[in-house]
């Protein structure tokens, strides 16, 4: 039997009312002015000054996260401690001479380059601990959301999945120092060939996750 | 005879060490290079307006001053 009436479906205006969704977002109240420049930020809404590879020309990062700046200070204290260490054994040295150490310690010249070599060690170590938190990046477009994980010097994983992609979005913050500072774990979740995209100690998760659930159209404005 | 022979240089222990720390560096050298290297293809994936310029300046610092132990353990060990 024919079908006397077939009502239109809506799946186009759906489509483009989401497309005019994501191409309004600057209208949406959340998303504030552009942040002014802050390098060493974690948290930062349409930075215009951030750029990457394989970037569209239309396309536009719209909140850029890192893990939280307070995650930096084991390794900043350790820096620390390993800085004070030449100091510390130079004001030793002279009571350990007539002990059974004096028979390690070298002649003056080779103990200037050991103490060169080892701060240039510790600059190193302190450097390579600084790169591992700067380009753990995680990236949020109009279009698409990057995660870069970086670590261990050589080692660096670039995701990408298109924002049509995601299904869900939720975080966790758990512990003290996590809600005294404002951290949490973001997790993405999609249906491209990745299936998790984790957004590690990222500051402000819950705003993070309202931002980019507004982008996929299942959040609320402000 | 027997005292120029073990008065020569290469059988000093010094000597050995002297060696020994040039190697070191020169194995440290390498891996600022990779540092230098790590830090050039990761401003390629994301980049700054400056942030990119001053950690590229930094690893070549890097590499420099290692280069610069390197030639000045040579000259005074």
């Amino acid at each position: 039997m024919t079908d006397v009436f077939v009502a239109p479906t809506n799946e186009k205006k759906d489509s483009k009312k989401s497309e005019k969704k994501i191409n309004n977002l600057a209208l949406l109240p959340n998303f504030k002015d552009p942040d002014h420049i802050s390098h060493l930020s974690s948290f930062l809404v349409k930075p215009y000054w951030v750029s990457f590879q394989n970037q569209g020309d239309d396309e536009n990062v719209l909140l850029f996260l890192r893990p939280h700046l307070i995650t930096n200070l084991p390794w900043l204290f350790l820096s620390f401690i390993l800085f004070l260490i030449p100091p510390i054994l130079a004001y030793i040295y002279p009571l350990l001479s007539g002990t059974i150490f004096t028979i390690f310690f070298l002649p003056e010249r080779f103990t200037i380059i050991l103490v060169l070599f080892y701060y240039l060690v510790v600059f190193n170590y302190f450097f390579i601990s600084f790169l591992t938190w700067y380009f753990n990046i995680s990236l949020v477009t109009q279009k698409r959301i990057v995660d870069i994980d970086y670590s261990d010097l050589v080692y660096h994983d670039v995701a990408v999945t298109k924002l049509n992609l995601i299904e869900d979005v939720n975080y966790t913050q758990t512990g003290f120092l996590r809600s005294l500072f404002n951290y949490g774990d973001v997790f993405v979740q999609t249906a491209g060939e990745k299936l998790h995209f984790d957004f590690l100690k990222v500051p402000k998760p819950a705003k993070a996750v309202d931002i980019i659930q507004n982008l996929i159209g299942g959040g609320h404005a402000e | 005879m027997p005292n120029d022979f073990f008065s020569s240089q290469f059988l000093q222990p010094l000597f050995g060490l002297k060696i020994l720390f040039s190697i070191i560096i020169f194995i440290f050298i390498v891996f600022t290079f990779v540092v230098l290297n790590q830090v050039n293809t990761m401003n390629k994936i994301v980049s700054e307006a400056q942030s990119s310029f001053i950690l590229k300046l930094i690893a070549i610092l890097n590499l420099l001053l290692a280069v610069s132990l390197f030639l000045f353990a040579l000259a005074i060990l």
